[in-house]
């Protein structure tokens, strides 16, 4: 049996559980694709997933409403054992990865984490991930026969539902231990911007914009333009200019769009760690020796005050006259 | 601890010695023989100059004394200001490598580097070599700490090269408890932001004294900044003492001692100089290698074409020998200090000891911090001469080195009239080795064997630059006799054979101590003897023509051609070599790196 | 108390990779102690200075060249080292393993590792490190503070910032947000000279890695670098624009 376990928030399946499914699908060992939905409340989670899987199980508790990487990690772990899994998914999220080091420990199982690829070799799973800030890419192989990989998102794309009738549901039974860890308070970002890992563009901004202000006006607003995504560096974070949901790099997120716009970034390695993946990036830095010119497809070295907004302008004015055309 | 940290078999030498004697490797301390607790302290070093030097350059330069204060506080913090205070004072005497290598580490902008140099080289040395224990007690921790910074005043308007003419006067008050000061004093580095002055002053107009002066003394004054064109972040200012009362306990040192105060300091001004230049050479080479292997040209990164190769490999070469000069004469230098409590005289012995080798390190220094300045220029092209870039900067910084702890000429001067003075006093065996090279050379040549080992040429060479400044100091001495220091084109020439020699010669000692782990270091000092060596008979041929004419002229040029003869390396080939391993490495480095 | 701060040693982030024979080339680099676990080692520090009685404890796993970034600990502050010395790369979940060994055999009440290992990449040290010992795990912690035996704090959760407290014993990961670390004093390194550090081998912990490694390659993505002066801002705007809608399909 290959477990995937769905990622969901606010009673929806999360995008990147359908590129799970996919690399469940394609990895080459044999068993049903089966979805693993944990929390409270999540009969509608159940059924959205359905469709694209083999069997959904689904462990509906109110023990589970809150996210604990110990707690779910016991009972992705007991699921995977009692039902024989010998390969368990997860979305190589933050807490996805953190769980997913727990499940392994509690099966004895090798880890492969936040992979790109994986496919079964004659029995073993081997896996390519990228590793040395993102640098190089590693091709590594699981000693064990049960492997808990966590697989980063973005990469596979959505899989379709499977034609056939829905996969049948059951329920799991568990026995949850208590979370060790109070919760005393939760300050969440808020967005309704398209989220950074599904964004095909990134507008990104650094230092270079000059303050909150700036940011809002430039990088924010080349992105409303462009149906963008917006990105910050960990200086912008650190400065307060904007949320750390939306910074990208070593200690945030790491995204591969089809387009990155960096505005005023100068390219520290901890930044392009999160972003060198992207298919085409381009730069906009006053400083022509900024690192990010080096790893750019397409930059100019001018002043993000004047250059963005002529920008903006430009493809809003282009906008006018397709509308009007 | 003092000299405890350094480890390394150092035979005692005497000054001057490398132009008559052979050493061997293990007889002088290399950047190699550096302990791990001091490689550590290097790094410390290194990592807060590129964040907190580096990273707040801008404020620098723009002359935000408070910044700079505040960073030399944190190196106070982190005991950087103390490696020369005793351990009595809540020092910890490290000795003079580990200094000359803190100089070295925190030199990536000249600014910062001055006010780093001026307060714990010339402006805390006097006070602790010769400060009264209530002195040191009073103001060493203070010193130590960051809290207050230090400033040498010595130089007058009129009164530069020619320290001794000063004209700041001391009178003791009626009362006998004061000193009165009168004069001015120009181009005091740290004087902005100093809180402790050592002044120099003629007591009567006649002897020479050192003060310990508290900024805020009634009767001094610190005038207006200086515009300079570089070390733009440095404070430097007049001094002007209008009747200021120094209490007679501020007398630093004897009255009428001074000299002695002021010149040992400068010589280890000098070494220090020589530390941050090539410290500061290396971040310039650092910056020319990233910019040129990041900027395309032709559709090639600029670092791929040989002309660019070679100003690399130069810079390179140039470091790699400064290391070894700077390193090699450190360690000297802590050979020669006795252990445990020193008394003034001993550590004015020890230094004054390797006084020719400090001048030596100082023009020498500055000069090549001056080509490796000039040379990565050559790679950022047109933006290298615009602000934002660093090489700007550096330029614009590296160009005081050449006048101020003795102008290069002075140093020159000194150099060999040291060494001639030296052998007067027959503390060095100048004249018998000038014997020895001409009884050779007439004897015709020799046919010897170059001695083996991966370096077995380039220790032929340098025994050879050796023979052609000692046949060069007799050709002149004969021609010039006590005239000699009369021909100053004379006496700047044969400084830089000396030059030559010395940083030649522990250049080839360093690569040679560590040969096998290091092929790189062979490379290098294999690149910079050859070159060097070229210098040479350049510098022989124009000195013999400047003291001969005739039948002596051509005699005397066929004694130049034949300790020339050699067979040359292939500096291009060794040069791209050498140039791959840098770029590779993002960085000058004495490592095999690949990339 | 006994705290355990986990650390590695890895490329500088400054350094460029080099690969060859699929392996990253290290000859010659600098190598440092992996910042996201110095801010581990400093956390502890600050901990005892805020009055916790606590014994630090650094330990790492790796070649003998670790020991330098050991010793960088040391300076710092931390009271002795234990040295698990092997040539091997052992997976991140094999490493848990034997650092959960060394917790159990040192009462351990704290243990700091970074949030992410520079050379690998991975995230799984210390949640799996707590798994082993079963304890809870704070990870990308942004604030901690002690009371007692019950660790207060905050840590960046997916989709914000979580406030949190726990009852000790457990695991931290550390990342930038939580500390400025400590450069080690000339007096702290003098020190460190004459602390223990504690030879251990990786045999004497019966290692099973669960992951080989069949090595790596560098991703020479070739990128344009097509850089253009920006003085003219509305032409360079106009060049970008149609640069993006031809070779992007934006706004196509």
């Amino acid at each position: 049996m290959i477990l995937v376990v769905v990622a969901h928030a606010d009673g929806r399946v999360g995008r990147s559980t359908f590129g799970l499914i996919a690399a469940a699908r394609q990895i080459g060992r044999s068993g049903p694709v089966t979805a693993l939905v944990l929390g409270s409340g999540v009969a509608g989670v159940a059924t959205e997933i359905a469709p694209y899987v083999d069997q959904v199980l689904v462990a509906d508790r109110e023990e589970l409403a809150q996210y604990d990487p110990q707690v779910w990690a016991a009972a992705v772990a007991q699921i995977a054992h009692e039902g024989e899994a010998d390969t368990i998914l997860l979305t190589a999220s933050r807490s996805g990865r953190e769980s997913s080091a727990r499940v392994a420990v509690k099966l004895d199982a090798a880890l492969l984490e936040d992979v790109v690829s994986v496919v079964d070799r004659q029995g073993a799973l081997v896996a390519e991930r990228y590793s040395c800030l993102a640098r190089v890419t590693e091709r590594i192989e699981a000693l064990s026969p049960v492997v808990v990989v966590s697989v980063k998102p973005g990469i596979f794309a959505a899989a379709e539902p499977t034609g056939a009738e829905p996969g049948e549901q059951y329920d799991v039974e568990l026995a949850v231990p208590p979370a060790r860890v109070r919760v005393t308070g939760k300050v969440r970002y808020a967005t309704d911007r398209i989220a950074l890992a599904d964004a095909d563009v990134v507008v990104s901004g650094g230092r270079g914009v000059g303050d909150a202000a700036g940011f809002e006006r430039l990088v924010v607003g080349l992105a409303d333009q462009l149906g963008a995504a917006v990105g910050a560096t960990r200086a912008v974070v650190d400065a307060g200019w904007r949320p750390y949901s939306e910074q990208v790099g070593q200690t945030g997120k790491t995204v591969q769009p089809k387009v990155y716009i960096a505005v005023g970034i100068s390219g520290a390695v901890q930044h392009l760690s999160g972003m060198n993946k992207s298919r085409l990036i381009v730069a906009i830095n006053k400083d022509s020796e900024a690192p990010i010119f080096r790893v750019c497809d397409f930059g100019i070295v001018g002043n993000v005050e004047s250059v963005v907004p002529a920008m903006i302008e430009q493809i809003a004015a282009a906008r006018l006259s397709r509308a009007g055309s | 601890m003092s000299t405890a940290t350094v480890s390394h078999s150092s035979r005692k030498v005497s000054g001057g010695a490398f132009l008559v004697e052979d050493l061997l490797p293990g007889e002088i301390f290399t950047p190699e023989d550096l302990s791990d607790e001091q490689k550590q302290m290097a790094e410390i070093t290194a990592d807060f100059a590129d964040k907190h030097v580096l990273g707040n350059i801008q404020e620098i330069e723009a002359k935000n004394f408070d910044l700079s204060r505040k960073l030399m506080r944190d190196l106070g913090e982190l005991g950087l200001l103390s490696v020369d205070v005793p351990e009595a004072y809540g020092g910890m005497e490290l000795g003079h490598v580990t200094s000359a290598m803190l100089t070295d580490k925190i030199a990536v902008s000249g600014s910062f580097s001055v006010t780093f140099s001026a307060h714990v080289g010339i402006g805390m040395l006097p006070l602790i070599w010769y400060g009264s224990p209530e002195q040191k007690q009073k103001y060493l921790p203070k010193l130590a700490s960051g809290e207050w910074i230090a400033a040498y005043a010595l130089s007058e308007a009129s009164a530069g090269s020619d320290a001794m003419n000063i004209h700041t006067r001391a009178a003791l008050s009626p009362d006998g408890k004061h000193y009165v000061l009168n004069g001015e004093k120009m181009w005091i580095s740290n004087a902005g932001m100093a809180g402790l002055f050592t002044i120099f002053a003629k007591v009567d107009g006649e002897k020479f004294t050192a003060f310990l002066v508290e900024a805020g003394t009634p009767g001094l004054t610190v005038g207006p900044e200086e515009h300079k064109l570089g070390i733009r972040g440095s404070s430097t200012c007049p001094l002007a003492l209008v009747d200021c009362l120094v209490p007679v306990e501020n007398v630093l040192g004897e009255i009428g001692k001074g000299h002695h105060i002021a010149f040992n300091v400068l010589d280890v001004g000098r070494y220090k100089l020589a530390a941050s230049a090539v410290g500061g050479a290396r971040t310039v080479l650092r910056d020319g290698i990233r910019y040129g292997r990041d900027r395309i040209a032709f559709g090639k990164p600029v670092t791929s074409f040989g002309l660019i190769q070679e100003k690399i490999a130069d810079t390179a070469a140039d470091v790699y020998a400064g290391e070894a000069a700077v390193y090699r004469t450190v360690g000297a230098i802590d050979a020669a200090m006795p252990e445990g409590e020193k008394s003034p005289q001993q550590i004015q012995r020890a230094i004054e000891e390797f006084a020719v080798e400090c001048s030596i390190l100082k023009f020498w220094g500055s000069e090549m911090l001056e080509r490796a300045v000039d040379k990565m220029f050559q790679i950022f092209g047109g933006y290298g001469f615009v602000e934002e870039f660093p090489v700007e900067r550096a330029y614009r910084d590296s160009r005081i080195n050449k006048i101020f702890e003795g102008t290069n000429e002075i140093n020159r001067l000194i150099t060999t009239g040291w060494m001639v003075k030296r052998a007067m006093q027959g503390r060095l065996a100048l004249l018998p080795a000038i014997k020895k090279v001409m009884d050779e050379v007439m004897a015709g040549p020799s046919l010897q064997a170059p001695p083996s080992g991966a370096l077995g040429a380039e220790r032929s060479l340098v025994r050879n630059a050796k023979k052609l400044g000692l046949f060069c100091s007799g050709a002149a001495s004969q021609r010039f006799g006590t005239e000699l220091s009369e021909q100053q084109e004379v006496v700047g020439m044969l400084a830089d054979m000396l030059a030559e020699i010395m940083v030649s010669e522990s250049a080839l000692l360093r690569a040679e101590k560590s040969a096998e782990q290091m092929p790189m270091g062979v490379r290098l000092a294999k690149y910079f003897i050859a070159n060097s060596f070229r210098r040479m008979v350049m510098l022989a041929e124009k000195l013999v023509a400047a003291v001969a004419e005739g039948d002596t002229l051509r005699t005397q040029m066929a004694i130049v051609r034949r300790l020339a003869k050699h067979e040359p390396v292939n500096t291009v080939a060794l040069g791209r070599e050498i140039t791959a391993t840098m770029v590779a490495a993002g960085r000058y480095t004495v490592e095999e790196v690949r990339g | 108390m006994r705290i355990l701060a986990i650390i590695r040693q890895v490329l500088d982030a400054e350094e460029s990779v080099y690969v060859d024979n699929r392996t990253v080339d290290l000859k010659g680099r600098k190598l440092v102690m992996d910042t996201m676990d110095e801010y581990g080692v400093e956390e502890a520090l600050r901990i005892r200075e805020r009055g916790a009685e606590a014994e630090i404890v650094v330990v790492g796993i790796g070649p003998a060249r670790f020991e330098e970034a050991l010793r960088s600990a040391l300076s710092m502050g931390a009271d002795r080292a234990i040295h698990v010395e092997t040539d091997q790369e052992v997976d991140p979940i094999a490493l848990s393993g034997v650092v959960a060994a060394i917790a159990r055999k040192e009462e351990a009440q704290m243990i700091f590792c970074g949030g992410q290992q520079a050379d690998w990449d991975s995230q799984a040290l210390g949640a799996a490190v707590a798994e082993h010992l079963d304890w809870p795990a704070l990870t990308w912690t942004r604030k901690l503070e002690l009371k007692g035996t019950t660790l207060a704090g905050q840590r960046d959760a997916e989709d914000g910032v979580e406030s949190f407290e726990v009852d000790l014993p457990a695991v931290v990961t550390t990342q930038q947000d939580l500390n400025e670390p400590r450069y080690p004093t000339l007096p702290n390194i003098m020190k460190a000279k004459r602390k223990e550090i504690r030879r251990e081998t990786l045999e004497s912990f019966g290692v099973a890695l669960k992951v080989r490694s069949h090595g790596v390659e560098a991703q020479n993505r070739e990128r344009l670098r097509e850089v253009i002066d920006g003085r003219d801002a509305a032409a360079a705007a106009s060049q970008l624009v149609a640069m993006l809608r031809e070779k992007a399909g934006v706004m196509a």
